[in-house]
């Protein structure tokens, strides 16, 4: 009797363990496409009505479709910002978003970048309003420029997937990046499998700790 | 020794599959260099594999071009603590990262202190192999190939902490089972079983001495058993001088059991397994390495002694570190009480450099069911009292090896809060622990009764498997998610 009752308490946690699982996955939820890796710790760079602030060399990421950047407003409405992506002279993208937002994370629509750019200036201006500013670290150097004026510092920067999508949807892409900057064993696949080998030895383990196999005498 | 293969229960085997498989996940998910310093861990081995030779307490360059090439590569510095932060998503940063890690960089530094210019170099070696046997050059694939020596490791940890938990709790069959495959399944070890730090050195020769003791309790301590006792400690101490916290239990333990049984030889055996390794290594450190004999040199973040302090001082921070503090004691933790915000939130689950960890609900659940197992564990030895108290020498020897790692934890903790001003407590730490862990849920589980146990063994190894896997999806989330 404890047994079968130890393989019915076990069929049913896993049961609930699986919905519970599956309902996370199945959530949908806005996921970043990439970030600079920039942590937003101090202010670095005011944004003022009609002076352009630069950040130089930025890499893009793949389906990028916001800039997202860190904004202390001091409690007021913050200002109008458009934000241009920029390379060789060349607009490569632009988008803008109305103010009113408050201090925070704050995302600039743009055209869903089509492939990774490197080497992009990444540039914001405020187009009205009070005066704002950016979060990020203030170690970096020669890459930032306000107005024409290099100054030491660097500010965060995210840039969001479009629209809202599942773990589920994105397994795809996170096996991808799983695959980055690694030893050339990891590969998308070795992803799938890994998850397979994991899923499968715990599968082992609850048979056995459920089992009737009471045979293991002590050698 | 095929027979005595053959003699291992097939759960033992099981439990080494898990840790093996789980460590392979997690050798591959951790991104590289993205565990508790694992940079300079990664250095010693890359460093041993290439000159045979050790790192000193020396001033000097520490990492070699190779390794820093990684660090920058992988934006090491930048995610670490940084949960915005994640290491290189897109094709162009690994082409980046692969063409200048075949740019003819250096491999070797100056071999200077980096905060293990002291530590021993058993666990280092077994990386070395990886490092060397690796069919390819590029450090990348080498670190992977290290990882897999904390891989094999994590399997050994977990069949010697399945046998000890058989050997304390013989009957019934599916207690030791189901405590076993819990510990093989216990997220921080899993996770440090993929990532290349001594602490898996350590861990397994702790599992390893221990299921010997208790085996020497059950069976006699033999020859053979004296030393794989004295080698089991002895080479948990030469990969992580940590080990140091184990030898006054292991010295009574041996010295109970050759006085119980009349067992003199083994004593001397596991006199000799112990010590002449470390004698060994001792006159490496003199005469080839030119390093101090054991300790020093480095200080603390060498693994090497506080500097004497305030006697009284310490034993106040020992005791704070596990114990609530008493009131005539200075509170050395305002913020915190390391025995929870530290050690057991770490063990339940904190990861990478510490800057991801389960919600605290997790440990809450995890020390409400430990404390009821400890409970049914308690009302066991009750109901069985005769045969308990007849057990006392060998409940003083785990006492004895568990009060002298804790120990030595809280007195390396007060030195290095006082040299360095950071916290040194982690849930890791407790690693060497993990047999006693696995033995009390095995006594739990058997206190708990035929017919609940059974069901109760089955819950807790699904809970065990999901946390594990539930680490591992955390772990996705927080660098590719």
């Amino acid at each position: 009797m404890p047994r079968s009752a130890s393989k019915i308490g076990a069929a049913f946690a896993v049961l609930a363990l699986v919905a519970v699982l599956l309902a996370g996955l199945l959530r949908s939820r806005p996921h970043y496409a990439g970030t600079n890796a920039v942590r937003a710790q101090q202010l670095v760079a005011p944004l003022k009505p009609g002076r352009t602030v630069c950040q130089k060399g930025e890499l893009v990421p793949f389906k990028a479709s916001t800039v997202e950047v860190s904004v202390a407003t001091r409690g007021q409405p913050g200002p109008p910002l458009t934000a241009e992506l920029r390379r060789g002279g060349r607009v490569l993208a632009r988008g803008s978003r109305r103010g009113g937002y408050r201090d925070g994370l704050v995302a600039i629509p743009i055209p869903v970048v089509r492939k990774t750019l490197v080497g992009v200036d990444v540039c914001l201006r405020a187009t009205a309003g009070v005066p704002a500013q950016l979060y990020g670290q203030v170690n970096g150097q020669g890459k930032l420029v306000i107005g024409r004026r290099s100054v030491p510092g660097v500010f965060r920067i995210a840039y969001m997937r479009p629209g809202r999508e599942s773990w589920l949807a994105l397994a795809p892409t996170i096996a991808h990046r799983f695959a980055q900057a690694k030893t050339r064993v990891a590969t998308p696949f070795t992803l799938w499998l890994l998850l397979v080998a994991v899923v499968g030895v715990a599968g082992l383990a609850v048979r056995a700790a459920v089992s009737d196999d009471d045979d293991e005498a002590v050698a | 020794m095929r027979r005595r293969l053959h003699s291992v229960p097939r759960a033992a085997w099981l439990c080494a599959l898990v840790a093996v498989v789980n460590g392979i996940a997690w050798s591959l998910l951790v991104p590289p260099l993205q565990s508790f310093d694992e940079t300079v861990h990664v250095y010693y081995g890359q460093f041993f594999a290439e000159t045979y030779n050790v790192p000193r307490p020396i001033p000097g360059s520490v990492l070699s071009e190779d390794e820093l090439a990684i660090v920058n590569g992988v934006k090491l510095f930048d995610v670490v603590g940084n949960t915005d932060g994640h290491p290189p998503w897109t094709e162009v940063e690994d082409d980046g990262l692969d063409k200048a890690l075949v740019s003819g960089l250096g491999r070797v530094s100056q071999g200077a202190d980096g905060g293990v210019g002291a530590y021993p170099p058993l666990y280092y070696a077994l990386g070395a192999i990886g490092y060397k046997l690796s069919p390819w050059e590029s450090l990348l694939d080498r670190l992977e190939a290290m990882r897999l020596a904390s891989v094999l490791l994590a399997g050994l940890t977990a069949l010697f902490v399945c046998l000890f938990a058989r050997e304390l709790v013989p009957r019934p069959v599916w207690a030791w089972r189901a405590a076993g495959l819990v510990a093989a399944f216990q997220p921080i070890f899993g996770f440090l079983s993929g990532v290349f730090n001594p602490d898996m050195g350590i861990a397994a020769g702790s599992a390893v001495l221990f299921y010997g003791i208790a085996r020497a309790w059950r069976r006699g301590l033999t020859l053979r058993l004296g030393v794989l006792i004295g080698a089991a400690l002895a080479g948990a101490f030469l990969s992580k001088l940590a080990a140091a916290g184990f030898v006054p239990g292991a010295a009574l333990a041996v010295l109970l059991l050759a006085w119980r049984q009349k067992a003199y030889r083994g004593l001397f055996s596991f006199a000799a397994a112990a010590g002449v390794p470390v004698l060994v290594y001792m006159a490496l450190n003199k005469f080839l390495w030119d390093r101090p004999l054991l300790l020093g040199g480095g200080g603390v973040a060498s693994g090497g002694p506080p500097k004497p302090g305030n006697f009284k001082e310490m034993l106040t921070y020992v005791w704070e570190s596990f114990l609530p503090r008493l009131p005539f004691m200075q509170d050395r933790f305002v913020y915190d009480f390391p025995l929870w915000d530290r050690y057991m939130r770490g063990w339940v689950g904190k990861f990478g450099w510490g800057d991801y960890q389960f919600p605290e609900w997790v440990a809450i659940v995890t020390a409400v069911v430990l404390s009821l197992l400890l409970i049914a564990a308690i009302a066991l030895a009750v109901r069985h009292w005769g045969a308990f108290v007849r057990r006392w020498p060998e409940w003083l020897s785990y006492a004895g090896l568990a009060l002298g790692m804790l120990f030595l934890l809280g007195y390396t903790g007060y030195g290095w809060k006082r040299d360095t001003g950071t916290d040194f407590e982690q849930g890791r730490y407790l690693l060497p622990l993990m047999a006693l862990y696995a033995g009390l849920i095995a006594a739990g589980l058997r206190g708990l009764g035929a017919r609940a146990g059974p069901v109760i063994a089955g819950l807790l190894v699904v809970a065990a498997a999901s946390h594990s896997i539930w680490a591992q999806l955390m772990t996705i989330a927080r660098f590719y998610g």
